[in-house]
């Protein structure tokens, strides 16, 4: 019994003394398992688990950090679920404004931003049949590009339009929505009032036109008048 | 391993040490605060238990005691819980790391003094705040309730009792530092920095918005993590390898535990804040840090039962390692609640019911409060230089303890699991999930008489043991030194 053992601590004190236990430890601490003796699996699935729990924590962090955001209190929140499903209510005034937004910081440097162009260097594009014409013709215009001698309202234009669409050697790679929103705001302005064009319309021309490398010319863009 | 069962033949018992008076030196140093911070311990043990079962029995019937303002539960249950925690946790855990620095270090208390008023200054503070609590000036923020005016008290006494570990550290012959005086020395560190930040961000000049539930969850899994767990790890590390005369096994990970505990464990709390109103990122750093537990888990687990393997039998026969094989069981079980408490699924159900009061009292009595008796058990006979009063009384001690926290622990954490499903179900009243807590709350009830029981009969023990107990023979610094002049360093 337990107490037996108690009321003899003094006549029989067994236990390791604390200079041993010291000693003994401090040799261990050093002594790391040599492959050659008393060698065994444990330290090497020991350290397979450290290297999974870092793995595995630090993939839990990235994926559910939100952003360190201080505003997000629910870690399973997806910022694109909202951003996403706001993207696809924009009304069409929102459409007019966001592609005003892209001419404005891209189009304007040659179109001007009363949409006249320049005399005899870059075509106007307020009262351009090409503008307010089939849409056909203006997506690939914008998607491709144009280059060589083209007439707008019986004046020749001879300048390079450069490709804006996801294209082959194209500088520009605007998403379908965002040629959607530039063209709808170029047809409805400085008096011009052709109807909006959809994402899903430049889509539709743009896999049409896959394989196609290089700009339009006038001619090759006659079909589509 | 191979190296172990070589080097277990240099673990040389005590009665044949190099220097074989020095142990009752060493002891003899110690014996006057050692009894006033082991006696005010059992003191609040006490009254926390007889609090305990006063608060437990509110809670499955409010009118009991209610005519009364100073014993409403809202003041019963943190003067309760301040009492367990700085009460019994710290004077004990002062006692039992002192001891086990001088032991180890190999030094003796070159004088008591200090020690003592810093122990009269911790208990004078307790009072104080405790007393502050009762009548109705508690802060209202768990584990930290004390008023403002009993803290900064419990911060200087700390610093009068803590520095003493390091005198005897640094005043000791030992070359060597092992596991235990890395957990002590951390523990004595930590404890400072979470209190003064906790007290000075959430009490003096409270910080705004969730930030203080932030700062709240810190502090409490810190303290638990940092200081009682550490101060349990050493005694573990320290009563192992004495008692079963047997090297810690795969003794060359524990570095690695220790480091991963303190710097991982800093981090751990912010999943109890899961599901709370306080950002996302620190509920996920939170987890994660909660899941780097896993490898503290493991390595503690082929440390200890790896050392415990094997040898059983001695475990059935010595008291102290009866308690401290309880003890650690229990730290695994709470690490594992922890780590599973993280996984967001999980906390969905169990976060904010009786399961997190099941794991606090799993980690603080099942846990550290056993490993603690179980070394007060082999420090108090050598301290005192006399048997235990009376051998039954152990023994009643032991299974009522046992017995005790199984009960409370069990029937906290079924019936927190079963609240936390109900909750989770919309088409139960919330009046109809409480009231289907009441046998759980009846059984918890009953767990705290029965470890009341067994309280009152360590504190009867040991009361009669001191009373048994010659007058100490007046042996300092000073006769260490004459004893072994060779050995001076």
């Amino acid at each position: 019994m337990s107490a037996d053992q108690n009321n003899h601590f003094f006549y029989d004190q067994s236990d390791a003394s604390d200079e041993s236990i010291q000693a003994v430890h401090s040799q261990l601490l050093h002594q790391k398992p040599e492959p050659r003796e008393g060698y065994k699996a444990m330290p090497l699935f020991l350290l397979g688990l450290v290297s999974s729990m870092i793995f595995v924590t630090s993939i839990y962090v990235v994926q559910h950090r939100v952003g360190f955001s201080p505003m997000v209190y629910d870690e399973r929140f997806e910022p694109k679920d909202t951003a996403g499903g706001a993207v696809a209510e924009l009304t069409p005034e929102q459409i007019v404004a966001a592609g005003k937004k892209h001419y404005t910081s891209t189009c304007v440097a040659c179109h001007q931003a009363n949409g006249q162009g320049v005399a005899g260097v870059y075509p106007p594009l307020a009262g351009s049949d090409w503008v307010t014409g089939n849409e056909e013709r203006v997506i690939r215009v914008l998607l491709h590009g144009l280059t060589g001698p083209i007439d707008v309202g019986g004046t020749t234009y001879n300048g390079a339009m450069p490709a804006f669409g996801k294209v082959t050697g194209g500088g520009y790679n605007w998403s379908d929505e965002k040629v959607a929103q530039v063209l709808t705001y170029i047809r409805g302005e400085w008096g011009n009032q052709a109807a909006p064009i959809t994402k899903d319309k430049v889509t539709e021309v743009l896999n049409a036109e896959k394989d196609r490398g290089k700009p339009w010319t006038q001619g090759e863009l006659d079909p589509f008048k | 391993m191979a190296t172990d069962s070589s080097l277990t033949s240099e673990l040389t018992p005590e009665r044949s040490a190099k220097h074989p008076e020095e142990v009752s030196i060493i002891d003899a140093s110690l014996r006057t605060p050692l009894v006033v911070l082991i006696g005010s311990a059992l003191v609040w043990l006490l009254i926390a238990s007889v609090l305990g079962v006063v608060s437990a029995w509110k809670l499955h019937t409010p009118a009991f005691l209610d005519a009364c303002e100073f014993v409403t539960y809202g003041r019963v249950q943190p003067a309760q819980t301040n009492a367990f925690i700085f009460g019994w946790g710290f004077n004990a855990a002062f006692a039992v790391s002192l001891w086990l620095m001088a032991r180890l270090s190999r030094g003796a208390l070159p004088g008591s003094g200090v020690l003592l008023l810093g122990a009269v200054f911790w208990n004078l503070g307790v009072t104080l705040g405790i007393g502050g609590i009762i009548l109705g000036f508690s802060t209202s923020l768990e584990w930290l309730e004390m008023p403002g005016f009993a803290t900064p008290l419990l911060l200087v006494a700390y610093a009068l009792i803590g520095s003493w570990s390091l005198v005897v550290f640094r005043a000791g012959r030992s070359h060597q530092i092992y596991a235990s005086q890395w957990y002590l020395i951390a523990a004595l560190f930590c404890f400072p920095w979470i209190y003064s930040v906790a007290q000075v961000m959430l009490v003096f000049s409270p910080v705004r918005g969730t930030v203080q539930s932030i700062i709240h969850a810190w502090f409490s899994s810190n303290l638990f993590l940092l200081w009682f767990a550490s101060i349990g790890l050493a005694i573990i590390y320290y009563f192992l390898p004495k008692l079963l005369v047997k090297p810690v096994s795969n003794y060359y990970l524990a570095s690695l535990s220790f480091w991963w505990l303190v710097i991982f464990g800093s981090w751990a709390g912010g999943a109890r804040l899961l599901g709370g109103p306080v950002p996302a990122w620190v509920q996920t750093v939170g987890t994660a840090a909660s899941f780097m537990l896993v490898v503290p888990l493991v390595i503690l687990g082929m440390n200890h039962y790896g050392t415990l393997a094997g040898r059983w039998s001695v475990v059935k026969e010595n008291l102290s390692l009866r308690f401290i094989a309880f003890g650690i069981v229990a730290l695994s079980l709470v690490l594992v609640a922890w780590v599973v408490g993280a996984i967001h699924g999980v906390a969905q159900i169990i976060q904010f019911t009786h399961v997190t009061t099941a794991q606090i009292q799993l980690g603080l009595y099942g846990f550290f409060s056993m490993v603690v008796f179980g070394a007060l058990y082999y420090i108090v006979p050598r301290m005192l230089d006399t048997a235990w009063a009376n051998a039954p009384l152990t023994t009643v001690h032991f299974w009522a303890s046992a017995l005790g926290v199984v009960v409370l622990v069990g029937s906290l954490a079924i019936g927190g699991v079963e609240q936390g499903l109900r909750l989770a179900d919309g088409s139960i009243a919330f009046a109809a999930v409480t009231k289907a807590t009441l046998p759980y709350l009846f059984a918890a009830t009953i767990g705290f008489v029965i470890l009341a029981i067994g309280q009152l009969a360590f504190v009867l023990n040991f009361f009669w043991t001191l009373s048994r107990a010659s007058a100490p023979a007046v042996r300092t610094m000073k006769g260490l030194l004459a004893a072994q002049p060779e050995a001076a360093r």
